[in-house]
């Protein structure tokens, strides 16, 4: 199985587009700008892999994170997080909650592709 | 005023060039050889002056001495006859010799003459006089004897005989002046006839030569004066070309200046927009061009343009020329007219100063695509609704749905089902090309992957190789080789070429695919493109079919005449795909048994995320363009945040406002996604200002710190500064 879906959910349109942009070439790209919208699209739609940020209104990233691993057709699915605050003991506590990885903000548009791809190839092994 | 206009009209008219020249020489050589002639004709006027005056001298000379002696004779003749006659005529004499000294005085010039020989001449015969008057004074008192003793004493002859050769030595001296006058008039005389001989031979020359080069200025100005009316005749004569030309052209025509203001029209743009000529000059034509036009794509969606004028203007800053096919053009009464216009720059020695459109109506061809699109519509439904059936039905016969059915009505239904997948590959195919033709196939275009494109093909076709029994070969193709292409367009043109290849293969032959990167250059340009190969080992293309191979309904003939099932339009719709999608297609093929044929097409290979840094670009620019709102927007919120403490400080209050508190915290989040996205559009600067921004934001929320908040306050203009200085 190949990644060919990401659900992307990120609150700012700036991230939402630029990120989309990086990815689109190589998946497919599904957009969520809340929590929410991220679970309810991925009822409809799973993904293969859900890029999530850490820092939005609302339902904030970790909240988010537990309600996918609460339903249990979507707590197989690979969440990687995005996150301006990249200290070690950060990625750690992320990747001790059950994250295939963490992406550090502002990422480069041009390897976001590469990067999201070794994060999932990590994820299978 | 008119005499100022006749100048002129001498001075355009004076001849130029070397015609002037000689006439400006010959000018000033006349000029001089007149002066010149003029002074030497009154040096030789004053030499003769010279000349006449010293014969005047001579003359008065020898008038004085006959005087002299008149004045004797007298003298003589009273003191021997005492005649009173001869003391009368004595005194006449003696009045006649001054007269002539005065005369002397008067005309001599020569100096040496004036200052001493006159005065001593004077001297002496005034000395004479005085003797002789001595002398007749004494023979009037003392008688003859008295006046005979006198004249003994000699003392009267002596004088004379001075005086005379004074007189001589005068005349010696004018005599020798007279020579050299003569002399001098002579050599004036010689010069000034010589110095006239070779002048006038000298202004003879030059007025023949100005005569000459005037002749020719005035044959040269007749020349381009007749050339020139020959010229102005066949302007006139190419005007009126023009003019007719201008007048029966089906075509509108409108010439724009600079500011697209329309200066010239012709009639069938009066005729096509429905306008007069006074109602559309000095209009501009921005005005005349609506804002809607058909898209192209999709045949009855109407797309708004908001600068339609934009391609018809290009040309005046651009150059080069613009054509359109899809505008529309204003006419009177709001009335739209579909055009085909081509827009021209117009130049006036080497500057533009316009452009020139030209356009046609093409209301009724609009109307004539549309019908013909909807007889397509009409016979592809009308055509490929009963062969479906017809398909569906023979389908189930050859499956025994209706019954068990002799061998030779099998093999029947078996050529009719045949047929009937030809017949509807050919409706396809037709359809194809007339939305080729049309313009109106569109690509969705996306990364393919050519091995699987070529894997995909490959499944889909090798019943047809089995049947047909051929085998393929599939050479390795690098699996991250890509082309930006409409993947089942290219296994389209794929399975035409794989398909033509076992079609001319015979059995047990084989069909070679292959997919290589090949370099190539386009416009000065090294470029990258992927080659896709199929190779057969057929009987190979003769020369003479080679030319239209591409052409439709185009089917080459096997050497075994074997029927090919094809449509003959496979080809001519593979090119047009691959062209479509800005490739090449050809073939090299070698006649003869197993020389066998290769059909390759070349597509640029897709590069990662070759716009991708464009789009970026264009982002980080809107995102810059937008900064200042938000830098606008934080110092708003802090502005907020202090109040809000102040006013709980008065008021004795712990903390602040839960307003100003949530603001604070909604301008941390502002700021915590802005360092996220600067940093990705690659304005790090920015970024790294926002991250300390974000940092001293969540401090706030921690505890009020008047120093925290003037930080941010730097922190913020230091955006504002970095945001002004560019990024």
């Amino acid at each position: 199985m190949s990644l060919s879906r990401i659900l992307l959910v990120d609150d700012d349109d700036n991230i939402r587009t630029i990120a989309e942009l990086s990815l689109e070439d190589d998946f497919q790209v599904d957009i969520a700008s809340s929590g929410q919208e991220a679970i309810d699209i991925a009822m409809v739609r799973p993904p293969d892999l859900i890029l999530l940020d850490v820092m939005m209104p609302g339902l904030d990233g970790k909240a988010t994170f537990g309600k996918f691993k609460e339903i249990p057709s979507l707590a197989a699915i690979p969440v990687v997080f995005m996150t301006a605050k990249v200290l070690t003991h950060e990625i750690d506590f992320y990747l001790e909650l059950g994250a295939a990885g963490v992406i550090s903000k502002p990422f480069d548009p041009m390897t976001l592709a590469e990067e999201v791809q070794t994060i999932w190839a990590h994820s299978r092994v | 005023m008119g005499s100022f206009q006749g100048l002129r009209e001498f001075v355009r008219n004076l001849p130029k060039g070397k015609a002037l020249i000689t006439f400006i020489a010959t000018f000033i050589v006349v000029c001089t050889i007149s002066i010149l002639c003029y002074r030497l004709t009154l040096e030789v006027i004053d030499a003769g002056q010279w000349v006449g005056h010293t014969h005047r001298v001579l003359s008065e000379i020898h008038e004085s001495i006959s005087a002299v002696r008149e004045m004797e004779g007298a003298q003589r003749g009273y003191i021997i006859t005492g005649v009173d006659e001869f003391a009368h005529s004595y005194e006449l004499a003696k009045e006649k010799v001054r007269m002539h000294i005065r005369n002397l005085k008067s005309s001599v010039m020569d100096v040496t003459v004036k200052e001493q020989q006159l005065p001593e001449l004077e001297r002496l015969i005034e000395a004479r006089i005085d003797r002789a008057q001595e002398v007749l004074e004494t023979r009037k008192d003392d008688g003859f004897s008295a006046a005979e003793k006198q004249i003994a004493q000699n003392i009267g002859a002596r004088m004379t005989n001075e005086i005379k050769s004074t007189l001589d030595r005068m005349e010696d001296h004018e005599t020798e002046l007279l020579a050299a006058r003569y002399e001098k008039l002579t050599q004036s005389t010689e010069v000034t006839i010589s110095a006239l001989a070779i002048l006038g031979a000298l202004a003879t020359t030059l007025l023949c030569l100005s005569f000459y080069s005037t002749n020719l200025y005035i044959m040269e100005r007749r020349r381009s004066e007749e050339e020139t009316s020959r010229y102005a005749a066949e302007l006139a004569i190419s005007k009126a070309r023009l003019d007719a030309i201008l007048a029966s052209m089906g075509d509108g025509l409108y010439q724009i200046d600079i500011q697209g203001r329309i200066v010239f029209i012709n009639p069938a743009c009066e005729a096509i927009t429905g306008y007069s000529q006074s109602e559309l000059l000095g209009r501009n034509l921005r005005d005349l061009i609506a804002d809607r036009r058909q898209e192209e794509t999709g045949s009855h969606s109407v797309i708004i343009d908001p600068n339609p004028s934009r391609g018809l203007f290009s040309v005046i800053e651009n150059g080069g020329t613009f054509e359109s096919i899809d505008q529309n053009f204003i006419g009177k009464d709001g009335r739209l007219v579909p055009v085909h216009y081509v827009s021209s720059p117009l130049e006036r020695d080497g500057v533009v100063v316009g452009a020139v459109v030209t356009f046609r109506d093409v209301t009724m061809r609009k109307e004539a695509e549309k019908r013909v699109a909807e007889f397509y519509s009409t016979v592809s439904h009308e055509l490929r609704s009963p062969l479906t059936s017809i398909r569906g039905a023979l389908g189930l016969m050859e499956g025994g749905r209706a019954g068990e059915m002799p061998a030779r009505a099998m093999r029947l239904v078996g050529i009719a089902k045949e047929e009937c997948d030809r017949l509807i590959r050919l409706i396809n195919d037709i359809l194809d090309i007339r939305k080729i033709e049309v313009g109106k196939l569109s690509l969705f275009l996306k990364k393919g992957k050519l091995d699987e494109i070529i894997a995909a093909t490959v499944d889909g076709i090798k019943p047809m190789a089995a049947e047909a029994r051929v085998k393929f070969k599939l050479n390795y193709v690098d699996p991250e080789l890509s082309v930006f292409c409409d993947r089942d367009r290219i296994i389209q043109v794929l399975n035409n070429l794989i398909g033509n290849a076992v079609k001319f293969s015979s059995e047990d032959q084989i069909v070679t695919l292959s997919a290589s990167e090949v370099q190539r250059e386009v416009e000065g340009e090294k470029r990258t493109f992927a080659r896709v190969e199929v190779k057969d080992c057929g009987p190979g293309i003769a020369e003479d079919e080679r030319d239209k191979l591409f052409n439709l309904f185009q089917q080459v003939d096997s050497s075994d005449s074997r029927p090919k099932g094809g449509t003959g339009l496979g080809l001519a719709i593979s090119k047009a795909l691959v062209e479509q999608h800005n490739g090449r297609i050809g073939f090299d093929s070698i006649v003869g048994e197993g020389g066998g044929s290769t059909f390759w097409f070349e597509l640029e290979v897709y590069e990662l995320k070759k716009d991708l840094k464009e789009k970026v670009a264009k982002l980080a620019a809107r995102f810059t363009e937008e900064l200042p709102e938000r830098i606008e927007y934080l110092l708003d919120c802090l502005k907020n945040y202090e109040t809000s403490c102040e006013e709980s400080r008065e008021k004795n209050l712990d903390g602040v406002g839960e307003l100003a508190a949530s603001k604070l915290a909604e301008a941390r989040t502002v700021a915590h996604k802005l360092s996220g996205s600067a940093g990705s559009y690659g304005l790090a600067e920015v970024g790294n200002i926002m991250l300390s921004i974000e940092k001293k934001l969540e401090a706030l929320m921690e505890a009020f710190d008047p120093r925290v908040v003037s930080e941010l306050k730097r922190d913020l203009e230091q955006l504002v500064l970095v945001g002004k200085k560019g990024f």
